[in-house]
């Protein structure tokens, strides 16, 4: 069986690991029933005693930290609706937008504080942006990241009729290692076997790490076109306009 | 771990080969469901050549369990789809695993649909691994084993009431499918000729309302008992030439417990709860399940598909060492995911390979002291269990069948509380009266759930012995039998009283009569203490400290004793840690300072020749028990007509 939804190199190609512990006063989750919490979760500490404990009584010990309050009913009801979706990734941006949007308002600044946006940059555009509406429905985007170190590593994501159908490293065993060494055969062979329009997209592990820490790297990322570090295969000028609209001129 | 399934043959293979140059001689593979039905490459027979050509002992996962890599954790698409199809919780909701690569809700093993695909499975199973032994090459099962588990029962609970306290409140599965079987079930059992008596009519008492959450509990358990015996049947009956193993597998990320923080840790891509995952370990260590009276080994089971590998490598290590103390200490251990476990620095794997290796040859044990007998492994054991569970914590075990005193683990424990939710019947009595007699306390409910028959023998044995009325926060009758002692407790003062101050009385009054105390305490309560027992003398006593802070504190032991560095015994030969002494000692003292830094794990070596002593005392008391037993089963096959004997009466 092939895995076709790899949540493990998904993680560590867009969301690497944070390695440090944590600052002290991160924001704080609760998740009550009829106003008694039943968890109380907060990265890196233990806040395991609070359960059982009023959501009142915690705003009172807790007075300046961000809160981000929900009733369990509420939860469980996301979490159901959300099994819908094809992946973990969808199934956690619904859960986070129906959190966003189904709080009340007085408490929402303070969910929206908790909730970071985790959306990578380059799956921010690719799903949230108004790039959706200029892309075509279905296609595929290959990363080939290059390191000194290691061997390149090749990540892939497959979007049909819109949605995130398949990420992962894709599978190059039929071909020569002679060919794989080729991003543009790799790219071919791919787009045959997926029979979907197929982008390659080669560039640094270590110009790749650095960006996916930031939220907008576009203008870096189009001058790194510009001077060839980052290579697109096939080279699309499409392409080219669509990261230089984003890194130029902020669309 | 590493699941063959997650490989495409050549990256398999080249994985395989790259484990092995890492010093790798074990694995363990699941077999999930949607691996094997549509397995047109003939994966597994084809990894198990593989490993075989490489000399790696393989051993299979063929359950059904939660947290696998695969899509629905293996589980075919068609079994999830439907609604009536899938298990419900005592709140009416769906149980959610939230593990990638997708989080998924479990099925109802009680539905038609999920018994029919399963036997097709087990079939499809038992046809490639035939295949493979008649047609593979020569000796490619010799050093494999299937393993069997306890599949999805312990995660059907309520996210809500697991939440407040991680096995709180009725576990089962509460499912329209479920409601049919369990009234055919009722009604089956209380047909038996022991609810019948003194008339027929006695039986409706049984099945009244009231008492529907008994007997929910007690259909879950039995109905939990019996998959587990069908599916040991199964593999026992096939002339398949490989073991089968029975473990307790629990898989503390998808626990009910931690939905709502695993949620939230995914949605704001933090790492997972540290401190309930640590918890949850105490839980597993805690429950001790059988099947066809053997005991299942507890392991755990971390992933890197939740949050075991959102956490720092401090947090990784110290969940790995808590599980292998906790675990491995009782015949069972920790599987980890390959890639999560050569994430860990090399210093560490090799630590925590010499501590598996000095638990698995059983050098160290980690005694269980108290038992308490619950209808439902996996339900609540309300106040009494809490109590017990604040003040003995790993040295206390919950049961849920009382064929686990027979064996050599009956033999260890001084104390047995029943659950007041325990339906008793003649031949359950009988084993708990003996079970008492050998010097220890066993604490009976007085409660209405006695067959007419039990209720006749425990009035027979209760009116044979003086009797003394005692208050220590409840009401109890306590008979002195021979070297043991029988409390009969007032089961609904318990439950009026409603107070967890009132069972505490009780407990600590039980764990005095039993002589039960902690090996050790310490002064600041966020440190965790692991007393493991030495063969041939000695305690290992492990003091964990979960916080993310450097704690310093006192350990306060009863006696004085000498403490050595056990880390350092750890890395000399097993043979020279069972005969040389401690490498360095202290002066005999019961207070020692010390600190443990944030997720540290301080081992340390105790001489205590009071223990000892005391120790070796109840050791001699219970070969003369085992010995009487032999003699009392040697008469029972001798002796025609031989039914019961009570020597010591």
């Amino acid at each position: 069986m092939e895995l076709s939804q790899d949540w493990r190199k998904l993680q560590r190609t867009f969301y690497p690991a944070k390695k440090d512990a944590g600052s002290e006063l991160s924001a704080v989750y609760l998740v009550h029933d009829r106003g008694v919490i039943l968890t109380a979760f907060s990265e890196g500490e233990n806040l395991s005693d609070w359960s059982g404990m009023t959501v009142e009584e915690f705003r009172g010990q807790f007075p300046h930290r961000t809160l981000a309050v929900t009733e369990c009913g509420r939860m469980e009801n996301w979490v159901q609706t959300s099994l819908a979706e094809l992946n973990l990734p969808a199934q956690v941006e619904r859960v986070r937008s129906h959190w966003a949007h189904e709080t009340e308002a007085d408490s929402r600044n303070q969910v929206l504080r908790a909730l970071p946006s985790r959306t990578h940059f380059l799956i921010d555009a690719l799903e949230r942006s108004w790039w959706s509406r200029v892309l075509p429905s279905s296609f595929a985007l290959l990363l080939r990241l290059e390191s000194d170190s290691k061997a390149n590593r090749h990540f892939i994501l497959v979007y049909r009729k819109g949605r995130l159908e398949h990420f992962g490293e894709p599978d190059l065993t039929f071909m020569s290692p002679e060919r794989r060494e080729s991003l543009g055969e790799v790219t071919r062979y791919l787009a045959e076997r997926l029979a979907l329009p197929v982008q390659g997209v080669q560039l640094l592990e270590q110009d790749w790490k650095n960006w996916s820490d930031q939220a907008h790297p576009w203008k870096e990322m189009a001058w790194a076109i510009q001077s060839k570090r980052v290579q697109l295969v096939p080279f699309r000028w499409q392409c080219v306009g669509l990261v230089a609209t984003r890194g130029l001129i902020g669309l | 771990m590493v699941n063959y399934w997650d490989f495409r043959p050549t990256a398999l293979v080249e994985r395989l080969d790259a484990l092995v140059q890492q010093g790798v001689t074990e694995l363990v593979s699941f077999v999930p469901w949607q691996a094997i039905e549509g397995d047109i490459q003939h994966s597994l027979s084809k990894f198990l050549h593989a490993s075989a050509e490489r000399g790696l002992a393989i051993h299979l996962v063929v359950s059904p369990e939660v947290g696998l890599s695969a899509p629905q954790s293996g589980i075919p698409k068609d079994l999830l789809s439907k609604q009536e199809g899938l298990a419900q919780n005592c709140d009416g909701g769906w149980v959610i695993s939230a593990a990638a690569p997708q989080w998924h809700a479990l099925p109802s093993i009680h539905s038609a649909e999920f018994q029919k695909r399963f036997q097709n499975y087990l079939a499809k199973v038992d046809h490639v691994l035939s295949d493979v032994q008649k047609r593979g090459s020569a000796g490619v099962l010799d050093r494999v084993q299937l393993v069997l588990t306890g599949s999805f029962w312990k995660y059907y609970r309520s996210h809500r009431a697991s939440s407040l306290s991680p096995f709180g409140g009725p576990a089962g599965d509460f499912s329209g499918t479920v409601g049919l079987q369990l009234r055919t079930k009722i009604d089956q059992r209380f047909a038996q000729a022991e609810f019948s008596e003194p008339n027929p009519a006695a039986a409706n008492r049984w099945k009244v309302k009231g008492l529907e959450g008994v007997n929910r509990r007690w259909f879950m358990q039995d109905a939990e008992d019996q998959f587990r015996a069908r599916n040991a049947q199964y593999f026992g009956r096939k002339a398949l030439s490989i073991r089968v193993n029975q473990m307790e597998l629990f898989t503390p990320e998808v626990d009910p417990a931690l939905l709502y923080s695993q949620v939230m840790a995914f949605s704001s891509g933090l790492r997972a709860d540290f401190s309930r995952l640590s918890d949850l370990i105490d839980e597993a260590a805690m429950r001790r399940t059988e099947v066809e009276g053997e005991v299942a080994a507890p392991w755990v089971h971390w992933t890197a598909n939740a949050g075991f590998a959102s956490l720092l490598d401090a947090e990784k290590q110290f969940l790995v060492l808590k599980s292998l103390l906790l675990l491995a200490s009782q015949g069972g251990g920790v599987f980890i995911d390959a890639d999560e476990w050569f994430s860990l620095s090399e210093g560490f794997r090799r630590r925590a390979e010499t501590l598996a290796r000095t638990l698995a040859s059983g050098d160290y044990r980690l005694r269980q002291r108290a038992f308490y007998l619950n209808s439902h492994l996996w339900s609540s054991g309300g106040d009494l269990w809490s109590e017990l569970e604040s003040k003995l914590g790993t040295l206390s075990r919950m049961i849920a069948s009382d064929d686990l005193l027979k064996g050599d683990e009956g033999l260890d424990a001084d104390l047995l509380v029943v659950d007041p939710s325990v339906i008793l019947t003649r031949n359950r009595m009988i084993h708990l009266l003996s079970w008492t007699r050998s010097g220890r306390v066993t604490a009976v409910p007085r409660s209405l759930l006695y067959s007419e028959a039990a209720r006749t023998e425990l009035n027979r044995v209760c009116q044979s012995h003086e009797r003394l009325d005692l208050l220590m926060g409840v009401p109890f009758e306590l008979y002195p039998m021979g070297e043991g002692k029988l409390l009969v407790y007032d089961s609904h003062a318990l439950e009026k009283a409603e107070s967890a101050e009132v069972a505490g009385q009780f407990v600590h009054a039980l764990l005095g009569l039993a002589e039960i105390k902690a090996p050790c305490t310490t002064s600041d309560s966020r440190l965790e203490v692991v007393g493991l027992e030495r063969r041939g003398g000695g305690r290992g006593i492990f003091v964990l400290n979960p916080s993310a802070r450097a704690v310093e504190a006192d350990v306060l032991f009863p006696n004085d004793v000498i403490v050595g560095d056990l880390g350092e015994q750890l890395k000399r030969s097993q043979e020279a840690l069972l005969s040389g002494p401690a490498s360095s000692v202290s002066v005999a003292s019961q207070r020692f300072h010390l600190a443990a830094p944030p997720c540290g794990v301080l081992p340390m070596e105790v001489l205590d020749s009071q223990w000892e002593n005391e120790l070796e005392r109840r050791q001699a008391a219970r070969e003369i028990e085992s010995t009487q037993r032999v003699a009392l089963d040697a008469a029972h096959v001798e002796l025609d007509g031989l039914t019961e004997v009570n020597p010591w009466n």
